[in-house]
């Protein structure tokens, strides 16, 4: 080649073209963890920097969505980790002692409403009031497994209405 | 039944039991292996414990610091009576060693022992709380007090009372291991 010559350009990694277009599937994602609005960015950001890094073990036969999810996934649970090792994160649990009594966010609310009554009962007893579980089933009358049965079930339906 | 309705049914057992136990299943890390695997199992289970989370918050009514705060005089005096009774002229020389043992019985007949440290605290849960409060009299003569306080998963007992429910309280004395020189 003489010299002086720009070298032939390297063909681009096909994750480059990827990417960018994965990234409201991945953006949707991250908030599906309940990550706060002002961090979104930022663990997208690092969702795609990790996933540039390991652009040479990605299948291109492989749905890039699927595999950016288990990357972004793996981010947040480091991310929590890290701050759950960092002095002081017991503190930043303490609540406001000024605080009333936090309103239930409407969108909560409705997904409980969807819940049959029975279940919400039992949610709302043993996650809200605090009762024990043998409390609510000497109350209700039922056996023990079958009010852990109810909240399982519960919390299942809650969690999959949510999405 | 397919090996991942298995899989995602285990790992459901497991979020179920940590729940019912009152922990955060977010805070078990083999668990959180397995969800890593399964992002969008990781999003209902992260959305379901921020929920729950949301619904504890509702329940609570009242400040854990004024309930702490009205905890605290009791600890201090039973510190402060504690020591009274406890402390006694110390060895004329010698280094003191400050290791820890058992107290022994002859503690409150006024035995010449040197206390040299005393550690009080208490655990109560209040509205969804833990709460850790300590005294502790240091050898130098301080008052040490200090006040935690963390978020447990559920509030475990009904707003029914406006008293916090003291799970434990737990003193330690540290003191010269010459016990009685009789």
């Amino acid at each position: 080649m003489p010299e002086g010559a720009d070298a032939p350009a390297e063909p681009a990694h096909p994750l480059a073209h990827l990417l960018p277009a994965e990234e409201p599937g991945l953006r949707r994602f991250v908030r599906s963890l309940r990550v706060p609005d002002g961090e979104v960015d930022d663990l997208v950001q690092e969702a795609f920097a990790r996933a540039w890094r390991s652009r040479d073990a990605w299948q291109a036969e492989r749905p890039a969505g699927a595999w950016l999810r288990k990357i972004a996934a793996r981010a947040w649970i480091d991310r929590r980790a890290t701050r759950a090792r960092l002095p002081g994160a017991l503190a930043e649990d303490v609540t406001d002692p000024r605080a009333d009594p936090a309103p239930l966010r409407d969108d909560l609310e409705a997904a409980l409403a969807r819940l049959p009554p029975q279940e919400r009962e039992i949610l709302l007893r043993f996650h809200q009031r605090g009762d024990a579980l043998r409390e609510i089933a000497d109350e209700l009358g039922m056996p023990l497994n079958t009010v852990k049965s109810h909240l399982h079930r519960a919390r299942q339906r809650l969690a999959e209405g949510r999405r | 039944m397919s090996g991942s309705k298995r899989s995602r049914d285990a790992l459901w057992q497991r979020v179920h039991a940590h729940l019912d136990a009152g922990r955060d299943p977010l805070r078990d890390a083999e668990l959180l292996d397995a969800l890593a695997a399964d992002p969008d199992l990781l999003a209902q289970v992260a959305g379901l414990v921020d929920d729950l989370g949301a619904l504890a918050a509702t329940g609570r009514t009242r400040s854990p610091r004024r309930a702490a705060s009205r905890a605290l005089p009791w600890i201090l005096a039973a510190a402060a009576a504690a020591a009274a009774v406890l402390v006694g002229p110390g060895p004329p020389d010698g280094p003191a060693d400050r290791g820890s043992s058992p107290a022994p019985s002859s503690f409150a007949a006024g035995a010449p022992e040197r206390v040299v440290g005393f550690r009080a605290s208490t655990v109560e849960r209040s509205d969804g709380q833990r709460i850790e409060r300590s005294v502790e009299l240091r050898p130098d003569g301080r008052v040490v007090a200090r006040t935690r306080a963390s978020l447990v998963w559920r509030p475990p007992s009904p707003p029914r009372t406006d008293r916090p429910e003291v799970l434990s309280f737990r003193a330690e004395v540290t003191f010269h291991p010459q016990v009685s020189e009789d």
